[in-house]
């Protein structure tokens, strides 16, 4: 009853004691026209000239402007679309739509799936959009994919010379077996190790012999030593070639030029000595080597001179010939 | 009760009753949510004539 009579007079008993309120007083909206709001990235309809992009055959705003929000006198609101100010790209991030995809591994020509992805479709920042913060699911580690049988070298190497720094594999691989590596890419390994047999070449090297004796100087003699697989995972050493024939010129050693000189070509003026004396040094045919003194001849096919056109040789027998 | 109303370009008037709270031009359009109602025109002196004929006040 109390409560009853206070609200007659305009008062009402609460909690906090007395409160004075005017039911009949009426309620005061801002004038028509007062700026209640200002929205600085309100979107850019493309009805009124928003410019857009279409994802998915779907059109989506990209733009944001400045607005004002006005009073219309009895409490509502009003948006005057000519009042549209500072247009600018929506910013990177806004999110609008969602993808997913699956990864894959291709191997061999073959694709095989590695794992799954979902993004979040979101404003580029320029107008455009992009995918972002992406949720990334891959098959686990050791997951087995595949097998292939592809002969192969690799592993299982031997020195060869030992001490030579030189690595050679002993034998081939018959495939590889394929597995995830958990990250969505893979990592193989090699089955069916087959070793050489014996006779299998991993090098060969050419055999030299030092002539003259003590000299320091060496030549290849003709023969090899051939490093073959022994059968056994190891290596074995082989003789293969065969010495350079008896006569067969090593090298010379020319103390002067001497003999006749001749015209090279004739009618150049440029004169050149048939001969040279001095030591010339032969293969004996077995490994070993013989040589005197005296005057040779310059052996077939040693250059002479060049006259612009053509490129001279001698022939071995104090003449010669040109290409 | 405030509805949203799209305004087209021109002249619009929002009245309570037989009184006008304001009036604008929208060149680019607009909308509103508002419990008033809507008079729009092309012309300003349209308006005007409209709102006359109707015996609808202009605000101060």
């Amino acid at each position: 009853m109390l409560n009853g009579l206070f609200s007659l007079i305009g008062l009402s008993w609460g909690n906090g004691g007395v409160t004075m309120f005017n039911d009949d007083a009426p309620v005061a909206f801002p004038p028509y026209g007062t700026v209640i709001n200002t929205y600085y990235t309100y979107e850019y309809p493309i009805a009124q000239g928003g410019s857009y992009f279409t994802y998915e055959a779907i059109e989506y705003p990209n733009q944001t402007v400045t607005i004002d929000l006005i009073a219309d006198g009895a409490g509502g609101s009003i948006i005057n679309w000519s009042s549209i100010r500072d247009v600018n790209f929506k910013a990177y991030g806004i999110g609008f739509s969602t993808t997913s995809g699956t990864y894959f591994i291709n191997l061999y020509g073959v694709d095989y799936t590695s794992g799954s992805y979902t993004a979040d479709v979101v404003h580029d920042g320029s107008g455009y959009f992009t995918t972002a913060n992406y949720v990334n699911s891959f098959t686990a580690y050791g997951t087995y994919i595949t097998s292939v049988t592809e002969v192969h070298a690799g592993g299982n190497t031997l020195e060869v010379p030992t001490g030579s720094g030189t690595y050679y594999p002993t034998g081939t691989w018959d495939g590889y077996e394929f597995y995830h590596d958990g990250t969505g890419g893979y990592f193989s390994v090699d089955v069916y190790f087959t070793s050489y047999s014996y006779g299998h070449l991993y090098l060969s090297t050419s055999n030299t012999s030092e002539v003259p004796s003590a000299s320091g100087n060496y030549y290849t003699n003709g023969t090899n030593t051939d490093y073959i697989a022994d059968g056994n995972g190891g290596y074995t050493t082989s003789g293969s070639g065969s010495y350079y024939s008896y006569g067969t010129i090593i090298f010379d050693s020319i103390y002067y030029t001497t003999g006749s000189q001749i015209e090279i070509p004739y009618g150049s003026a440029n004169y050149f000595y048939q001969e040279w004396y001095g030591d010339r040094y032969f293969w004996d045919g077995s490994g070993g080597y013989y040589n005197y003194t005296s005057n040779f001849y310059y052996p077939y096919g040693t250059y002479i001179t060049n006259d612009g056109t053509y490129s001279y040789y001698w022939d071995g027998i104090g003449g010669y010939y040109n290409v | 009760m405030r509805t949203e109303k799209q305004i087209p370009k021109g002249w619009t008037a929002f009245v309570d009753d037989k009184k006008c709270l304001g009036y604008q031009e929208f060149k680019n359009g607009g909308k509103a949510v508002t419990s008033l109602t809507l008079i729009s025109k092309t012309t300003e002196a349209e308006l005007k004539a409209e709102l006359e004929a109707q015996s609808i006040s202009l605000p101060k």
